[in-house]
């Protein structure tokens, strides 16, 4: 065995990894927030957004307006939500530049505050907010939807990727 | 004897004749050089280490309290992925071999490369680093394999004996 080949094959294959997440990082910091690309999962945005579709996110904004759409997550949950700007309240003083944002799906009959932690009331747009909504791809993600609530899917898709591997010499 | 290869395939072919030169090298009294690819592969695993430092710091910490680390580690990874692509394209280029006469220490560096639908494996040998050793040949790849596709290594080895005579005379001219 050529171990420097193997070692050759395997950075091969690590840098198909590494040079994904590094692309997802570099994203990251540009747009300052820990998910700059996220999938809608729930239909609560219809009809702007459907299941599926892929949200690019931007965070250096310092404030949201009225009617901003948004993605927040509650402490401890690792799933975003996208929802719209219902209300907004904001420091006098730009020096603090705090804001509290009230937000609600636009297919939802009510506001959000049942869904925030903590008996909350707003969320705070610098401990909260993931990002501002800046563009989006129909339907695209409905993939990741697919594979992550059937498992039929899942083995599909991994057996698709299994024998691609293996037939695809070069 | 190695395993047969698909003829008609021109890359199959040239990668079964890239395979077969450290050995025929061997048998000409050449120590093969892993300089240009263990400077390949320190490079690329360093890339992979600074990805997973970023990974696992991104995953424990969480990406608001990372985030300069993170900078350091994306410019870092621009930096040895930019070096990485410099050092493939202008430094290893496309040498396959680079070996060292056990005798007389002469270096030779060989290029290959393949057309495709060509039955045809060019080959430039180069000599101590010098522009005037540089050989450029053509092997018919029809020469070395039979009809079944197994390599005749012995026919291959008295080619590249043949050329390295050849790159010899040259110098003494």
């Amino acid at each position: 065995m050529n171990i420097r080949l193997e070692l050759a094959k395997l950075l091969n294959l690590c840098f198909v990894f590494a040079s994904a997440y590094m692309f997802w990082q570099g994203l990251s910091l540009f747009a300052n927030t820990d998910s700059p690309i996220v999938v809608v999962l729930s239909g609560s945005m219809e009809p702007a957004f459907q299941r599926g579709d892929v949200l690019f996110l931007w965070n250096r904004n310092t404030q949201n307006k009225v009617g901003d759409i948004v993605v927040y997550e509650n402490e401890g949950q690792d799933i975003p939500i996208v929802h719209r700007v219902l209300r907004e309240h904001h420091s006098k003083s730009e020096s603090q530049n705090k804001q509290f944002l009230l937000t609600k799906g636009d297919n939802n009959a009510v506001n959000d505050i049942s869904l925030y932690k903590n008996k909350k009331i707003y969320l705070s747009k610098e401990k909260d907010i993931v990002g501002t909504v800046k563009g989006y791809l129909p339907q695209i993600g409905y993939v990741t939807i697919w594979v992550s609530e059937s498992k039929y899917a899942k083995y599909t898709l991994l057996a698709f990727l299994g024998l691609s591997s293996l037939l695809g010499g070069e | 004897m190695s395993k047969p290869v698909n003829v008609y395939s021109a890359s199959e072919v040239s990668k079964t004749l890239d395979e077969a030169l450290p050995s025929i090298f061997e048998r000409l009294n050449y120590t093969e050089s892993f300089k240009l690819t263990d400077t390949k592969l320190y490079i690329g695993y360093s890339i992979v280490v600074v990805s997973a430092v970023s990974f696992l710091l991104d995953k424990q910490l969480g990406h608001r309290n990372v985030i300069p680390y993170q900078q350091g580690l994306v410019a870092a990874y621009i930096i040895l992925s930019s070096l990485f692509w410099y050092f493939k394209k202008y430094v290893e280029k496309s040498i396959t071999y680079v070996g060292n006469e056990k005798k007389t220490d002469d270096k030779i560096s060989i290029c290959t490369r393949y057309e495709e639908c060509e039955p045809k494996y060019f080959v430039t040998f180069v000599k101590n680093d010098e522009e005037s050793s540089k050989l450029e040949v053509v092997l018919e790849t029809t020469k070395v394999f039979n009809e079944a596709g197994y390599l005749q290594t012995d026919l291959l080895y008295n080619w590249f004996s043949e050329q390295l005579k050849i790159i010899s005379l040259k110098k003494k001219e």
